[in-house]
């Protein structure tokens, strides 16, 4: 008898940058960051907090037995964060949210979820949160446990100030989400403190370094979702994106079986991404890997590797 | 006279962007209107809707070189009417010229733009960042913008520390011009914009409420009031727009259906003003075309 798969992998925004709504994008879908990690118990884990969080069904009457939600975010710029002062859960005392987010520049992640809530800024009364939050910090490589089952692990990637990308294991189902990330070489170093790093240890070899931290990171993951905003001829590594070429050199060489690109440029139309997954496809088959778009509304059956 | 005077819906949503199938005919872009004519461009309000003006801009910039220079005025200076801006292909070209026009003061609408920008929340860091020319005219009344004078009418908000405003745009060819992004639902407030934009042949007019009551709307106008309102000002075209993001492309229709069927008991003749749902699939408005059509 064929076992069901632990978790499911569900894609509620796949744009990067910002949201768009555009009639030649309806395929993919024009939602900012949020992906669900579901393993089909009483809470929700999702990755950022995207515009593409409306479409989580636990927010909607269609899961109400949902009250509880774990969102980790990899990283504040306003395409992975923007829905979050709009939760109408904020307002609800039997719902309960649990954010993970490392500190910013030395910023907690709380005090920036409140900004977005400031006088004059946010277009709709400012909630009066009943809702029980909590904020917890996450510390690179340091792995914690969500409801005594779920594994999650970040691992600082190549963006501006710290971006984590996250390991997420439950029973038979693993996955990981690399969000932004740029390639480091030639000294593209974009992460906080990677310069102070490479300085006191020479640039080669903090490179080195970090590559091979992150092939370790995702070594034999069966399912990666990777950033692949830009393509080989509109390329620009310090804006802290990739391409699908880098993401399938990371993945082929941390053995990983099932890539899915995602952070899809906001200027990119159904047919741009259908073209990026054919040039990809090209090189997937040498590298014996499965190679999808992510796309809005699909769901994924996680089975182990 | 003609002028080429048109008007662009980019993004007809208020609050949040709603990106997806359901909204296919009107659209899911937040706030964002451009209007111009053969010598100038203006838009209302930098929400998403922003980024899909000037779709072509970059190519022909790559090629030609040319300066730009555009005239934003905001209706307020809320998230969904200012997120569009850092993202805006001239605004990271040296030469840009943007102009930015508020009722806010200036410290009020930079401290806005810095949030926005912060580094926290994108890859740069505050308005100095960007390399075009910004500049920021606060408290603005009147201003000539090429064949165009733009008035600005200050609103009071209970959700902002600082003046909203409408917008009234005439241009020397007669074409007139009324914005209403975001208003109280109050008599008072009303009845000061309708004195405001007494005579604006177009008026567009936010329309935020949802399909069910909620606090989101409280404080914003309706589909009736917007009604209303293009009503009292004389408008021969009422535009709405601004649309709550639980509003789909069916609601839409449904509330459009409505507002014709109470149009003939608010005024005699309901001939004397057309109602459009604003949608950012439909190309360029003609606006010269419009009022010659009117006058005849």
């Amino acid at each position: 008898m064929k076992k069901s798969p632990a978790a499911i992998l569900r894609f509620h925004g796949v744009r990067g940058s910002r949201p768009v709504h555009d009639p030649h994008n309806l395929i993919y879908g024009g939602n900012s960051t949020c992906i669900e990690f579901d393993t089909g118990s009483n809470y929700s884990i999702v990755v950022d907090g995207g515009s593409g969080l409306q479409n989580l069904s636990a927010l909607k009457s269609v899961n109400p037995q949902r009250k509880k939600l774990h969102i980790l975010i990899t990283h504040t710029h306003w395409d992975h964060v923007l829905m979050l002062p709009f939760l109408r859960q904020l307002e609800s005392s039997d719902f309960e949210i649990h954010f993970y987010a490392p500190d910013v520049a030395g910023v907690p992640f709380k005090d920036i979820f409140h900004d977005l809530m400031k006088p004059g800024r946010l277009p709709i009364p400012k909630p009066s949160i009943k809702a029980n939050l909590s904020f917890n910090k996450v510390t690179p490589g340091k792995t914690f446990i969500i409801e005594g089952k779920v594994k999650v692990v970040g691992f600082q990637v190549n963006h501006q100030h710290i971006t984590l990308g996250y390991k997420i294991s439950y029973e038979s189902s693993v996955a990981a989400i690399i969000p932004d990330i740029a390639s480091i070489e030639g000294g593209n170093l974009l992460g906080e403190s990677f310069t102070e790093q490479a300085i006191s240890i020479g640039v080669k070899k903090f490179e080195k370094n970090y590559q091979r931290q992150l092939i370790k990171f995702l070594e034999d993951v069966p399912n990666v979702v990777f950033d692949t905003h830009f393509n080989q001829e509109n390329l620009k590594a310090d804006w802290g994106h990739a391409t699908p070429e880098f993401a399938m050199d990371i993945c082929s060489k941390a053995n990983v079986k099932r890539l899915f690109m995602f952070h899809h440029a906001p200027e990119d139309l159904d047919h741009d991404i259908a073209k990026k997954q054919m040039v990809a496809q090209r090189l997937a088959v040498q590298l014996g890997m499965d190679v999808i778009n992510a796309r809005e509304e699909d769901e994924w059956p996680l089975t182990a590797a | 006279m003609a002028t080429n005077c048109r008007m662009k819906f980019h993004g007809v949503r208020a609050f949040h962007s709603v990106p997806g199938r359901r909204n296919i005919a009107f659209g899911g872009n937040t706030s964002c209107i451009e209007i111009c004519d053969d010598s100038s461009h203006i838009f209302i309000n930098a929400g998403f809707g922003l980024n899909q003006a000037l779709p072509n801009w970059l190519n022909d910039h790559k090629s030609r070189k040319d300066r730009f220079h555009c005239a934003i005025l905001f209706s307020d200076l809320f998230w969904d009417s200012i997120l569009g801006l850092p993202f805006f292909a001239p605004i990271h070209f040296k030469s840009s010229h943007l102009e930015l026009f508020t009722s806010a003061s200036k410290s009020q609408i930079e401290d806005a733009l810095n949030d926005m920008s912060s580094n926290l929340l994108t890859p740069f860091n505050g308005i100095e960042s960007f390399p075009s020319k910004l500049s920021i005219h606060g408290s603005t009344t009147k201003k000539q913008w090429g064949q165009w004078t733009i008035m600005a009418l200050p609103l009071l908000h209970p959700l902002a520390p600082y003046p909203l405003a409408a917008w009234r745009l005439t241009h020397t060819s007669g074409i007139d011009l009324g914005f209403v992004m975001i208003s109280s639902p109050d008599e008072h407030a009303l009845a000061l914009i309708a004195t405001f934009l007494e005579g604006a042949k177009t008026l567009v007019c936010a329309a935020s409420n949802g399909p069910h009551q909620d606090v989101w709307s409280q404080d914003r106008t309706t589909f009736d009031d917007a009604l209303k309102l293009g009503l009292l000002v004389g408008a021969n075209d009422l535009y709405l727009s601004q649309f709550h993001p639980e509003m789909t492309d069916i609601h839409l229709q449904s509330e459009l259906r409505k507002l014709s069927e109470k149009l003939p008991k608010l005024c005699g003749d309901p001939s004397r003003i057309s109602i459009h749902l604003a949608s950012e699939v439909e190309s360029f408005i003609s606006l010269s075309t419009q009022a010659r059509a009117k006058a005849g």
